[in-house]
């Protein structure tokens, strides 16, 4: 094991300074850095608005499903409702039919 | 200048959201206009101990042209589609006098003027029913209204569309009623 003295301390202390002066940057160097900075923006970008279109597409279909099976039961609904309007209509023709009856008139009788 | 563009995202996201919101909650407030020929006629749901109310709209009518055409007669599916709107109501009360006979009056005399024609004007003591016609030609209605006003039940119909009177009997004979004939012209 090397033993280290003040000679040596010297020594290494002036090995360090020789290896860790500044040095200028090889032509290119800053602009290699930016690109790579701006590059990995782009694509955190990028990311982000295809984390944002997924998501709006996964929204969207499921408002069209969710809009799809509204309109199929208020579909429902309104034929229901129809058919019980026609029996309504239906019925109370029926009871004014009866009623014509009773008091004398028959059918062709009724004006339009 | 992220945080910048962040937060457009962000706002994007969430107009993109404001809009699929707001789009939704227009198409599930289809509007459903109410009847003004009887404007007020909730009134005599009160004392009744059974209402039956149908509201359908253009809109709905359209609907409900859809689902009959796949699941029952083709016949009902196109009146349904021609029809402007159905409005009923019909109130069937526990006991004679539940509901005031003056304010029934009140309606049926707005059929009297206004394009309106009396197919049917019928009173008894205790009973009244009006039919009435209003425009179109050769049997085709624009306008239809029903007033039948019995001891213990109320029945309010009104519907607009091409509808014939021997379509509604057709119809009327699907649901029990008898055919209607119309006096030759």
């Amino acid at each position: 094991m090397k033993q280290f003295d003040g000679e040596s301390d010297i020594e290494l202390e002036l090995e360090l300074k020789r290896k860790l002066r500044p040095v200028l940057p090889p032509d290119g160097f800053v602009d290699g850095v930016m690109k790579r900075v701006v590059g990995e923006r782009r694509v955190r970008r990028v990311r982000t608005w295809l984390a944002a279109t997924v998501l709006l597409g996964m929204l969207s279909g499921a408002a069209a499903v969710e809009k799809r099976d509204y309109e199929r039961r208020q579909e429902e609904l309104a034929g229901r409702q129809f058919n019980l309007a026609m029996q309504v209509t239906g019925r109370t023709l029926s009871r004014v039919q009866e009623q014509i009856s009773q008091v004398g008139l028959k059918s062709s009788e009724v004006t339009q | 200048m992220t945080w910048r563009r962040g937060t457009r995202g962000m706002v994007s996201i969430g107009l993109a959201l404001a809009f699929l919101a707001g789009t939704a909650g227009a198409w599930s407030q289809a509007s459903l206009q109410d009847d003004r020929l009887f404007a007020g006629w909730e009134k005599f749901a009160k004392g009744a101990s059974d209402t039956t109310e149908v509201n359908l709209d253009k809109n709905m009518l359209s609907m409900a042209g859809k689902s009959l055409g796949i699941s029952t007669d083709q016949t009902e599916a196109a009146l349904a589609k021609r029809l402007d709107f159905i409005y009923i109501r019909d109130y069937k009360y526990a006991k004679p006098g539940q509901y005031n006979m003056a304010e029934v009056r009140k309606y049926i005399d707005r059929l009297d003027g206004g394009g309106w024609e009396h197919m049917i004007r019928e009173r008894s003591a205790t009973e009244s029913t009006d039919i009435c016609f209003r425009g179109g030609d050769d049997g085709e209605a624009s306008e239809l209204v029903i007033i039948a006003a019995e001891p213990t039940d109320l029945t309010f119909v009104h519907m607009k569309g091409q509808v014939s009177i021997d379509e509604l009997s057709k119809l009327g004979e699907k649901y029990g009623a008898p055919k209607l004939k119309a006096r030759p012209q």
